[in-house]
């Protein structure tokens, strides 16, 4: 089960979390949790949600946690990305920067049901359980969210072209 | 940002994620303004949709092994910390307590015997032994015992009068019924050990098999959650999220529970500000409380309840308890239930009267 969900998980806290040393740590810290929880797990939602939920929240945990130690600076982070296998060319790198820049920004009620949509392809009646909020409310915070990001990422002089080339695979498109 | 461009984003949102109703549907594409609002927020969308680089294979299993290795680590501990009830613990020192006492009267007693008269045959016979044993006159049966103890250490207390000898025996016993006490009571203490290793185990048992159904569970209704390819699913496939799940919950309250009904699981759903406000509620509000295992004791009407629901022939689900109310708080007892032609309902009843009364739930997924 964790194996299964372990992309997911990992993708939720590491968008949440900004970075990836600090996603790992949220990611770890899931997986932990998950194990510790399965007892009380009853069976009642779908073994997703209540994951996604348990890494949501550990990946505010570890956002929380940061919030009260030096945050490194945006060179430290390209200097962090630059030895990942995933960062194999610089406009790739200037790109997560931007993004995870423009994520910051958004407040953690606005974050986490974005990445909940957009990273993990939940539905709103998901988030809605998942972050506690009724679906109507999930549907005005992705919508405020998302207009943030925009506005952030205009501000930051529009360095997402290579990201919104890789359109997500998820997610309906009209 | 103005109250009528708030609606306009979120519109268009729920328009770009597929959850806009028809008539909002058509209103976003009758209109150029929202629909370059759509192209702005899709921009948005797809930039923090970007897919995160998958963990490296070894690294993600060393993840998994670290995750079930503090689980492990855990549960050991407790099982090391066991905690013996205090009942128990009473019941030894009790035990403890009365071995103690006796072994004290009995020596009081026989102090009390040399003491009196009684003890005197007893002391010709003791003082006959050792001269016997050392093979010297009996008149000086001191004197010879002490020369005795060259010889051989184990005469060594042959030097004392031994008038004490039938008294010791005496101790001997009750030394002898102390030590049954404490077999007892260490046979009493193994058994309560077996006990809790039976539950232990049952327990153990009960959890890998609720471990084990959910990944055939995740297996069985796999279509969204793994479908990366496939658009997000609408609510209405992702009803089995939903909490009111009868048959699963019986079957496992069936593992879960052993022999005491009484002892069934009772879910705090909280406080809900009117019974309306319940019953829209009630299903995320179901599921969460399950998954922070918030629970409760059942108040007054618990007995009604379970009798509408038997009486009405349906499977039943874990019952709930929630407050009803703003000021005037009503406690509230219930339970999910699905009648025999599959409609799902809610049972409920509440003080005063502990009447009972049934709300049919309308979401659309029908649970």
């Amino acid at each position: 089960m964790l194996r299964l969900h372990h992309d997911r998980i990992h993708a939720i806290c590491r968008r949440l979390a900004g970075n990836d040393a600090d996603g790992q740590d949220a990611t770890q810290e899931a997986l932990i949790a998950i194990v510790r929880g399965l007892p009380r797990f009853h069976g009642k939602a779908k073994f997703s949600t209540w994951a996604y939920r348990v890494a949501t929240n550990a990946a505010l945990d570890e956002l929380r946690r940061r919030s009260r130690r030096p945050v490194p600076t945006v060179i430290e982070a390209a200097d962090r990305f630059a030895g990942t296998p995933a960062a194999d060319s610089a406009p790739a790198v200037v790109a997560r920067i931007d993004l995870d820049a423009a994520l910051a920004q958004l407040p953690e009620e606005y974050r986490a049901p974005v990445v909940l949509r957009d990273v993990a392809g939940c539905d709103y009646a998901e988030i809605g359980s998942i972050l506690r909020i009724p679906p109507g409310t999930v549907r005005s915070r992705i919508a405020r969210g998302r207009a943030r990001l925009a506005e952030a990422m205009q501000a930051n002089g529009g360095n997402h072209g290579g990201a919104a080339e890789r359109r997500t695979r998820r997610g309906k498109q009209p | 940002m103005s109250d009528e461009q708030l609606r306009a984003d979120e519109l268009v949102s729920a328009y770009l994620d597929g959850e806009a109703t028809p008539a909002e549907i058509a209103e976003v594409e009758q209109d150029d303004a929202l629909l370059a609002r759509v192209e702005q927020l899709r921009a948005a969308r797809d930039a923090a949709a970007v897919p995160v680089a998958p963990l490296p294979a070894e690294l993600r299993d060393q993840m998994i092994e670290a995750a079930l290795a503090v689980a492990d680590a855990e549960t050991a501990q407790r099982r090391e910390a066991r905690i013996v009830p205090i009942h128990r613990r009473r019941e030894t020192l009790l035990a403890l307590s009365v071995a103690a006492a006796a072994v004290l009267i009995a020596a009081v007693v026989s102090s009390g015997l040399i003491t009196s008269g009684g003890g005197d045959e007893s002391a010709d016979v003791a003082a006959e032994a050792p001269a016997d044993m050392a093979g010297t006159s009996a008149a000086a049966p001191a004197e010879e015992a002490a020369a005795a103890t060259d010889d051989n250490a184990d005469y060594e207390m042959a030097a004392e009068p031994m008038a004490e000898e039938e008294p010791m025996a005496e101790e001997e016993s009750m030394v002898a019924a102390t030590t049954t006490v404490y077999a007892e009571i260490a046979e009493e203490e193994a058994m309560a050990e077996e006990v809790v290793a039976t539950a232990d185990a049952a327990l153990t048992e009960a959890v890998t098999e609720s471990a084990a159904a959910e990944p055939e569970a995740e297996m069985a209704a796999p279509a969204d959650d793994d479908a990366d390819d496939e658009p997000a699913a609408p609510a209405d496939d992702d009803a089995d999220d939903e909490p009111a799940e009868p048959a699963v919950s019986e079957e496992r309250r069936g593992a879960d529970t052993t022999d005491e009904a009484e002892s069934v699981q009772v879910v705090d759903l909280g406080p809900f500000e009117s019974l309306q406000s319940l019953f829209d509620n009630i299903a995320p509000r179901w599921s969460a409380a399950l998954e922070d295992g918030a629970t409760a004791d059942s108040g007054t009407c618990s007995a009604a309840v379970h009798e509408q629901a038997l009486r009405l022939d349906v499977e039943t689900a874990q019952p709930f308890v929630a407050t009803v109310g703003v000021e005037d708080l009503t406690t509230l007892d219930g339970r999910f239930a699905r009648r025999a032609d599959g409609a799902a309902v809610i049972i409920y009843a509440a003080p005063p009267g502990c009447e009972t009364a049934t709300y049919e739930q309308t979401t659309s997924d029908g649970s």
